[in-house]
């Protein structure tokens, strides 16, 4: 079926046409084996990086292309579409490294991360959740002392995705125990830094084509030039940079429903039983309805959120509410999926059950379901 | 030098096609097209020989607005400039109206080597890379899978049966008909995406190139009389039962036919 796209400009429609090649012959083919072997393909930051997909949302004076938030949100859905895990390691290095360095770093910490960063030729983490401090970023522990011309950082990480393959890290850290959250502030760290190691790998549920490690830093030292953005500040400062980030978790979460809606079509077609295919019974047929309805309503809350971003209007609702509805959608569509393929689905080789693990850590990430309601709540005035 | 590449817009691999209630063609909307997938390989083609050297690469289709996307996923690749022949009458021409209306557009551009897809995915007819050759009084070859071009003339690889290679020199201007697989297609770049909106893309009518009265419908030789999924063969035997059953009687099967 055509879809009905109608907000869509040329260039976004050949955006998408051009990723939804790029993921079919790239990242779908691999998807599967990425996520057995629990191994992040590197040599995509490269590729992705001469086509200037990951420069999409920087501006063009940093090597970026300056697209749109629905530029974003479009590729995004196409990425995590091949593989969640894929996309996953993309975001971080992306969306959230590379964009609090262009966003607060200096220049010339800019001038030495950035070209490489947008080219892919070295890769970033975020490293912001400690054993202590998941939704609630106010007990971070890992400190940042000053010390002559030095920070030295002191503490541990946990949950660090792109940390075993990391040429950079964006390390959230406070400077200002006493302050909690305003006494946060952003530090780079080079993955060579003596003081500083990964740790050992961390094994997951869902998203196993991204690699994820702990991370420890011991007397750490890095120059002061290294502190990015304000000090004390840093922090809150991204945070209010993270509206992309319920964007894009919302895009992944469609990206991923899209796919099992997909296969979920092509199995009620072909699958026969009682001498008819599934897809004519009549209680499969309105589990797939419900199942195409919701993802086109959560993809409409999604580009309603970019839209507003892209307009400069206030956005912050539309995107909790997007992030919301399409993480917790994509959870009930892979389920449902899964259900619908019975046995075949819930094999290994079946790309279905991987859908089915990988979608439930965007309900948590990114700020948690509870979260997001609590802010709607908010902005309706409660 | 200059490079013409011929593209054809066919509905999309992953497309559902019904054939239309008066069962002249497939049903055409609300399904998917794409770039004929031996065209994208002739696309590629040119755009090596223009990262190679200076070439402008002039794409050309003939079909409905939709036609308007195929060329700008070809702009965005890093096609120079595009020919849309926008006409109803040469949508409804056979293989040689088509061959006449861009052999009108060769007149025109005078390319150095024009680059067509072998076949094209839908119609299946291979025809119109030879017509259009003739027609534009150039040299051929067909089946290519690799290109290599000097001042004068061009040298390619033929695939042949049975995995045998041939080499053949042509002189230029000529035709070339590229094969799939012969090389890897690259992907729009995000900056050619971007660029493409600021390449020019004329729109003609087969009237405007001179040939309004040698095609279309009423000037076609070859006419499709109908389209149609063949009926179920009866032929096939269906084995039916318990696993075991089938597995009894198709083993029968087979030592009858003595290929056991
Ligand atoms: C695959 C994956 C990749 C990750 N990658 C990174 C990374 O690259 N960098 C990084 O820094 N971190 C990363 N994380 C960690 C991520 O930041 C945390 O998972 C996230 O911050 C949530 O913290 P938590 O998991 O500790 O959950 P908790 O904060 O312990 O929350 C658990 C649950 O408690 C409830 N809850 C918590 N607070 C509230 C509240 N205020 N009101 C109501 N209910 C509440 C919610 O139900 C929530 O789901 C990753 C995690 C995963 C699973």
């Amino acid at each position: 079926m055509a879809d009905v796209d109608f907000y869509l400009s040329d260039e976004q429609r050949e955006l998408q046409r051009a990723l939804r090649e790029f993921t079919a012959k790239e990242i779908a083919p691999i998807a599967s084996q990425c996520d057995a072997e629990e191994r992040y393909p590197v040599e995509l930051f490269p590729r992705l990086g001469a086509l200037g997909y990951l420069g999409l949302t920087f501006p063009e004076e940093i090597g970026g292309s300056g697209g749109s938030s629905l530029d974003y949100a479009i590729a995004c859905e196409e990425f995590a579409y091949g593989s969640a895990g894929i996309a996953l390691g993309i975001y971080v290095h992306v969306a959230l490294a590379c964009s609090a360095l262009a966003a607060f770093g200096s220049e010339d910490l800019k001038r030495r991360w950035l070209p490489s960063a947008l080219c892919g030729e070295s890769i970033g983490a975020w490293a912001f959740a400690e054993a202590g401090a998941g939704s609630d970023a106010s007990a971070i522990a890992t400190r940042a002392v000053a010390d002559g011309n030095d920070w030295v950082l002191n503490g541990s990480k946990l949950y660090i995705t792109n940390a075993p393959i990391a040429d950079f890290l964006v390390v959230v850290a406070s400077t200002a125990p006493e302050q909690r959250l305003k006494g946060l502030s952003l530090f780079l760290v080079e993955h060579d830094r003596p003081g500083f190691r990964v740790a050992g790998s961390l094994s997951k549920l869902g998203v196993r084509a991204s690699e994820m490690a702990e991370l420890v830093f011991d007397d750490c030292r890095i120059p002061r030039e290294n502190l990015i953005g304000r000090e004390n500040r840093g922090f809150l400062d991204a945070l209010r940079t993270l509206a992309l980030g319920r964007i894009a978790s919302a895009a992944f979460a469609i990206g991923v429903a899209r796919a099992a809606l997909e296969a979920t079509l092509v199995h009620a077609r072909e699958r026969v039983q009682f001498g008819q295919p599934i897809g004519s019974l009549q209680a499969v047929r309105f589990g797939i309805a419900d199942m195409a309805m919701q993802l086109e309503a959560a993809r409409l809350l999604c580009h309603r959120a970019a839209v507003a971003a892209d307009r400069g209007l206030p956005h912050g609702r539309e995107a909790n509410m997007a992030k919301l509805y399409a993480t917790e959608a994509c959870t009930r569509i892979t389920e449902r999926a899964l259900h619908y393929h019975g046995a075949t689905g819930f094999m290994s080789e079946s790309p279905i059950q991987r859908f089915y693990r990988d979608c439930k850590v965007f309900e948590f990430g990114e700020g948690s379901s509870e979260l997001q309601r609590e802010m709607i709540a908010r902005e309706l005035g409660l | 030098m200059k490079v013409m590449v011929c593209l054809k817009q066919v509905p999309h691999q992953d497309a559902r096609l019904d054939v239309a209630a008066d069962g002249s063609w497939i049903q055409e909307d609300n399904i998917k097209f794409e770039i004929n997938s031996y065209d994208t390989y002739a696309l590629e083609e040119a755009l090596r020989a223009k990262d190679a050297g200076e070439a402008e690469v002039v794409v050309v289709s003939i079909g409905p607005d939709r036609v308007t996307q195929a060329l700008r996923t070809a702009l965005g690749m890093g096609a120079d400039r595009a020919v849309h022949v926008k006409d109803p009458e040469a949508d409804a021409s056979d293989s040689l109206g088509k061959a006449k209306i861009l052999a009108a557009i060769a007149k025109q551009e005078e390319p150095d080597v024009i680059y067509c897809g072998l076949m094209a995915d839908d119609g299946n007819f291979s025809a119109i890379p030879p017509m259009l050759a003739e027609l534009a009084g150039m040299p051929s070859a067909t089946g290519v899978i690799s290109s290599e071009a000097s001042d004068t003339s061009i040298t390619v690889r033929r695939e042949l049966e049975g995995g045998c290679r041939e080499v053949v020199e042509l002189p230029r201007p000529c035709l070339l008909a590229i094969q799939t697989g012969a090389n890897q297609v690259r992907y729009a770049s995000l900056k050619g995406i971007m660029q493409a909106k600021k390449k020019p893309v004329d729109v003609k009518t087969a009237a405007d190139l001179g040939v309004g009265e040698q095609v279309g419908a009423g000037a076609a030789k070859v006419k499709i009389n109908k389209i149609y999924i063949p009926p179920k063969s009866d032929q096939a035997e269906l084995l039916e039962g318990s696993t075991d059953e089938i597995v009894t009687q198709l083993v029968g099967k087979i030592r009858e036919l003595g290929v056991l």
